[in-house]
């Protein structure tokens, strides 16, 4: 690496804290490291006065590679990152030593110094060893999306995508789009809300009716769907695809049939119990949900001559819920503590018989008795088409929530959840919601891919698919010569292929094998 | 002592930072080296921190479950059972390695590992390895 | 693929031992589909027996070097320059390779890293399950394309035994029953028929038990005749 040249800066501490140690002696160290064409000291990198220093630094230099040494501050890297970029230089040519948290504040000063010497020698170490990886070719990023979806949620998603500006097409597999129970909704504003957006939506995005997507290739920005209908199969290509399987949200009678509203409004004196959920209906929770209150809410305000029960373990009505839930006890509902299980004979009218935590053991009639549940045959399907894994509650699995709302572990594919526990018109909202902004996002720049990457040398490989059978994201496959190839668009850099293939093909483009040992080598030497 | 410890960004190295942050006393002889994932951590990666002198090293990374990259972490621990049984059987012995997982909030672990680890090597004594010209 | 695991680092280090300069040697064939001599697997081997060295005070020197198949000579010769000089090669690769580079390399001690067991192919990532018995003379198109030979414990042609229970094999739980499978298979194409039909007792001289077998495929074979035409030497 003879055409290396280590940039080194120093922040100088923020704000009225001292250093334990004299940050000048970091500075000297740094320049005397071989590799290091410079070292600065630099007042407060994070502030943009700092980065402009940086900047003018950069400017006319021969640096191509620089070490930052200060603290740890989350949006830092990229701002810097950008800084580097705009300078010419690659983004990754730039690590970061905080020896604010990983010296100075964890040790006595003369420890908490040498230790800040040798994590700065193994960040200059760990550049020095690096190289600029190759930069892959924009791709087409297309910037249209395919919702997949026959309920209110597939709606709701097509809205918000709208709303960022994109074009949208709604792939429905039935032949509308099915209306949810009036009981998921709260209040009358969520009920236009909801409705309004079927209408609204008519004339801004391309429905496709009656079409079922049976393949799913190509990669983020520019996939290909092929879907099968009554009149064929047809292709169409999309910059991201949305799943949005539509639960069931009614409840149910003990046969499973979803319960008719108009038919109870019309009838007069039936009683109705509601059980609650439980694991084998769906909802995960043996609470009185906020979807059953709402629908005693609901029948009865209609009918007031219906006697409603609802039976649960736990009374769920948390935010707006809890006055609508002293709405439905005014009204006449009455909500039973639920202990041990709920027993009943009979087949319409029923007995049931059960244990309130209170009032002890309770008898009831009911002409009616409903669960509460939540089903859902879409998502399986859709997994199996769009080669997703599904969680352990057979939902389609998808990647942490906070840090990465809506994806699934294939980039470009968002889904939305059907399995909320309450799923209310606000859930369905919030989950639509989120997978259309994380869709707009990844359309918002270009599908280009360069970095942190993993890349297979064709000479050693085995073909033993043993990285194309490990990676979350399905980026290796076996290419056309009959060995691996890793997709650029689909690595994210984790780097679990690499020490798993056993003819080490694959070489990262960051944390290489020879900067971790370069660390390894530097840390060792000044720990000692 | 050295102790080099392999923490993943996300999970591991947040957690030591946080440590940082909330001013613990944290073991000076241990030094971290940042993945992007235990998924990257090789077997190599652990045998040669000994050869190179290490008198312990911890891989240290996101809950079971918890993975951002999915599984790197079960990756990993597949791996650190590999290098504990090369370990034992070149004679260096399989406490000087071992595999901790945290959450990035989980601070206090950090310090627990580092200190465990510190434990460790002192009853272990150092490597025979460790001296370098 | 050819099956073999690699074997104990306490019997790879008394094979060492008197020896000096060490080549390790893997192949990018079978043994580094199954994990057991590839690249990786010499790395590793390599830096386990450097820690070995400075440890308990052997004078090893290592060397390392991976060739696409170690089995075939071209290959082999290319490791030359890395073999001189070396006074023992461990090789990773199955049986065949180790013996290949014995044959090129006469007066350097050749010692076997693996334990070469079986033919057989992964029934899921990591695990490998012996399916061919290697018996010269198949017979899948009888038993619905499972190998009694080698998937029976008692290599019967007209199983089950009585040991068959539940579809398990009576050696242990985790084997199947090849005969329960073949019935099964057989059944499942609507080939039944074929069981009525009893396999007749097998000639096993084209088995191991005749001897090492050769195969000659004469279309491949250069003649003397035209090596001599080409000009090589012999």
């Amino acid at each position: 690496m003879s055409d290396e040249c280590v940039y080194v800066m120093v922040c100088s501490w923020a704000g009225g804290e001292r250093p334990p140690f004299q940050v000048q002696e970091l500075v000297e160290y740094a320049a005397g490291l071989k590799g290091v064409a410079a070292a600065f000291l630099i007042p407060r990198l994070c502030k943009s006065e700092g980065r402009e220093q940086a900047r003018a630094l950069l400017k006319n230099s021969k640096a191509n590679r620089v070490v930052l040494v200060g603290c740890h501050d989350s949006g830092f890297r990229a701002e810097f990152a950008k800084l580097m970029e705009g300078s010419g230089l690659s983004p990754y040519g730039l690590e970061i030593a905080n020896v604010r948290e990983l010296a100075a504040y964890i040790h006595p000063p003369e420890a908490a110094l040498r230790k800040a010497k040798a994590m700065m020698a193994a960040a200059v170490e760990k550049m020095r060893a690096w190289n600029p990886p190759p930069t892959f070719l924009e791709g087409r990023t297309l910037r249209r999306v395919a919702v997949i979806g026959s309920g209110l949620t597939a709606t709701l998603a097509s809205r918000e995508l709208v709303a960022q500006g994109l074009e949208v097409e709604v792939i429905v597999p039935k032949n509308q789009i099915s209306t949810p129970p009036s009981y998921i909704f709260a209040d009358e504003k969520e009920m236009k809300r909801g409705h309004s957006t079927l209408k609204e939506l008519e004339a801004k995005v391309k429905v496709l009716w009656g079409k079922r997507v049976i393949r799913c290739e190509g990669v983020p920005g520019d996939f290909e769907l092929e879907m099968e209908s009554a009149e064929g199969i047809s292709r169409a290509r999309y910059g991201a695809i949305i799943l949005a399987p539509e639960p069931c949200l009614e409840l149910r009678d003990l046969e499973g049939r979803p319960v008719q509203e108009s038919r109870m409004a019309n009838s007069n004196h039936i009683s109705i119990v509601v059980l609650p959920g439980g694991r084998s209906s769906g909802t995960d929770c043996s609470c009185i949900s906020p979807r059953a209150t709402l629908f005693a809410l609901k029948a009865k305000a209609n009918a007031s001559n219906l006697s409603i029960s609802l039976l649960g373990r736990e009374l769920r009505a948390m935010g707006k819920m809890e006055a609508l839930q002293r709405q439905a006890q005014c009204l006449g509902v009455t909500f039973y503590r639920l202990q041990g299980e709920v027993h009943w004979q009979g087949s319409g009218p029923y007995e049931i018989s059960f244990q309130d935590s209170l009032l002890g053991p309770i008898r009831l009639k009911a002409d009616l008795v409903l669960r509460d549940s939540i089903t859902n045959a879409e998502a399986e399907e859709l997994a199996r088409i769009f080669k997703l894994p599904l969680d352990d509650k057979g939902d389609i699995l998808r990647m942490d929530s906070r840090l990465r709302p809506g994806e699934t572990v294939r980039a470009g594919i968002l889904a939305c959840r059907y399995r909320l526990g309450n799923m209310l018109f606000e859930d369905l909202e919030r989950e639509a919601a989120a997978a259309a902004a994380r869709a707009a996002e990844l359309l918002k720049g270009n599908a280009r891919r360069e970095g942190a990457l993993a890349q297979v040398d064709k000479e050693k490989c085995s073909a033993c698919l043993s990285c194309v059978r490990i990676c979350p994201y399905s980026a290796p496959r076996i290419g056309e010569g009959g060995k691996a190839e890793v997709i650029p668009e689909l690595c994210q850099g984790c780097g679990a292929c690499a020490p798993l293939c056993p003819s080490r093909a694959i070489a990262m483009h960051m944390d290489t094998e020879e900067q971790i040992y370069a660390q390894t080598r530097a840390l060792l030497r000044c720990l000692g | 002592m050295r102790i080099i410890g392999f923490v993943c960004e996300h999970g591991g190295a947040s957690a030591f930072r946080l440590a940082g942050e909330r001013k613990l006393e944290l073991p000076t002889e241990v030094a971290l080296i940042s993945l992007p994932c235990l998924g990257r951590l090789d077997v190599m990666h652990i045998l040669r921190a000994f050869r190179e002198g290490a008198d312990a090293v911890f891989v240290a990374g996101c809950l079971e479950g918890n993975c951002h990259h999915l599984y790197g972490n079960i990756e990993a621990a597949k791996r650190v059972e590999q290098a504990k049984r090369i370990l034992e059987q070149v004679g260096l012995g399989k406490e000087r390695l071992e595999m901790f997982h945290l959450s990035s909030d989980q601070s206090w672990k950090a310090k627990e590992v580092a200190e465990l680890m510190l434990e460790r090597a002192k009853e272990i004594g150092e490597s025979p390895l460790g001296v370098r010209g | 693929m050819i099956v073999g695991e690699q074997k104990p680092l306490e019997e790879i280090f008394r094979m060492l031992s008197g020896h000096e300069r060490i080549l390790v040697a893997g192949c990018r064939s079978c043994v580094a589909v199954c994990h057991a001599g590839g690249e990786k697997e010499v790395s590793i081997l390599a830096e386990a027996l450097r820690l070995r060295a400075s440890l308990a005070n052997h004078p090893w020197k290592v060397e390392e070097i991976t060739v696409e198949r170690q089995c075939e000579r071209e290959w082999v010769e290319a490791m030359g320059p890395l073999v001189k000089g070396k006074d023992a090669v461990l090789s990773l690769a199955c049986g065949v390779g180790a013996q290949t580079v014995q044959v090129l390399y006469p007066r350097i001690r050749v010692l076997p890293g693996l334990n070469t067991s079986h033919m057989g192919a992964p029934d899921m990532p990591g695990v490998f399950v012996e399916k061919c018995g290697g018996c010269g003379d198949c017979l899948l198109h009888l038993t619905g394309g499972i190998c009694p030979i080698a998937r029976c414990a008692k290599s019967l042609l007209n199983g089950p035994c009585g040991g068959s229970q539940n579809g398990r094999c009576e050696i242990s739980p985790e084997v199947p029953c090849a005969w329960d499978q073949i019935v099964r298979s057989l059944e499942a194409m609507g080939r039944s028929d074929l069981l009525e039909e009893p396999i007749p007792p097998k000639s096993w001289l084209t088995a191991r038990d005749g001897g090492p077998r050769r195969t000659v495929i004469p279309t491949a074979v250069i003649s003397e005749e035209q090596r001599k035409m080409k000009g090589e030497r012999p």
